[in-house]
């Protein structure tokens, strides 16, 4: 059990041989046989002076904290009691894992003032209570593997900022304008397109299409003028030849030839 | 059916009598019926001559008669 320590080996073997009758025997160390929690018994007890506050507790308190280990829906309880049972099993000293123990009693009993909370006697919103501290439990499990800096972002947000913001390709650019449904402004500037190009007519869905109608209505022609007296004078050609001149005018009147 | 564009010219009538003929043959067009479905006549160009002894309800029907005789003829 008892073991020299390699500080005493360095301690003799510096000193020499010849100082070693000298010198007092090695100090030597002693250090407690690995201990089994709780349960093992007082090993280690005489070791170290020990006072009345180390005093193992009774066995019940060990059944109390198997039975306590069985009970898994007491998130937060386990942990604290966790917290009280695993120091006591890393520890060297075998004083200082008695001490949780102490502290393992008071909640234990803090347990045991909880636990009638539990039963079916108790109305049902203690019970939701602990339900909901489970679940928040859970759910920060869950968020450790989540990203811290976006927590409160739905499915679509998330992927709108984990895309990046420039996207690489026109083919990329064009894909995203083919997902996003279209915007009451583009559809209105194709509308003025069609309106204004009478070419765009036929492109612009079914029925019936006319390009640009034109309407013109024309004036009738003006009725032939009424032929006046003189008008016709006017338009009887004149007689060329001499004799025909004297004949008309003349002739008319009475030439008398003789 | 859908006109892009509608021009109208009626010598000796002026521009707000014009505007109201135009309304008045839009809507004789839009209640005719026996138009086509479907069809697309880029241009359509009627030409009459006006009568000084009809009244402007006349010109319209007169419009919308060779209209429709135009457009029957539409493949």
């Amino acid at each position: 059990m008892a073991r020299t320590t390699y500080f005493g080996r360095i301690a003799r073997g510096a000193k020499g041989a010849a100082a070693d009758a000298v010198l007092s025997p090695p100090k030597l160390l002693f250090r407690p046989p690995p201990r089994l929690p709780f349960a093992a018994g007082d090993l280690g007890h005489d070791l170290i002076g020990d006072d009345a506050a180390n005093q193992r507790p009774s066995p019940g308190v060990d059944r109390k904290v198997a039975s306590r280990r069985e009970e898994h829906p007491f998130t937060e309880q386990q942990s604290s009691a966790g917290d009280a049972v695993e120091p006591s099993r890393r520890s060297i000293g075998a004083g200082r894992e008695r001490r949780p123990s102490r502290d393992f009693d008071s909640q234990f009993s803090a347990t045991q003032t909880r636990r009638p909370e539990k039963t079916l006697d108790t109305p049902s919103s203690a019970g939701a209570a602990m339900r909901v501290r489970g679940t928040e439990a859970s759910d920060r499990r869950l968020e450790s593997v989540a990203r811290p800096d976006l927590p409160h972002l739905d499915a679509p947000g998330q992927e709108r900022a984990t895309k990046p913001a420039v996207p690489q390709t026109a083919a990329q650019t064009h894909a995203t304008e083919a997902l996003e449904p279209a915007r009451p402004s583009s559809t209105r500037r194709a509308q003025l397109t069609s309106a204004y190009r009478p070419d765009a007519a036929s492109t612009t869905g079914g029925g019936l299409q006319i390009g640009s109608m034109e309407i013109r209505i024309v004036s009738p022609p003006a009725p032939p003028p009424v032929k006046t007296a003189n008008a016709m004078k006017r338009e009887t050609p004149r007689p060329t030849s001499a004799a025909s001149r004297l004949s008309r005018g003349f002739g008319t009147f009475g030439l008398i030839q003789g | 059916m859908r006109i892009d564009r509608l021009s109208l010219q009626i010598p000796g009538v002026s521009e707000a009598k014009g505007r109201e003929l135009g309304l008045l043959l839009v809507d004789k067009l839009a209640a005719a019926g026996g138009l086509p479905a479907i069809g697309d006549m880029p241009r359509l160009r009627v030409d009459l001559i006006a009568d000084p002894l009809s009244s402007p309800d006349q010109l319209i029907e007169r419009i919308v008669a060779e209209v429709m005789a135009q457009l029957r003829r539409v493949p």
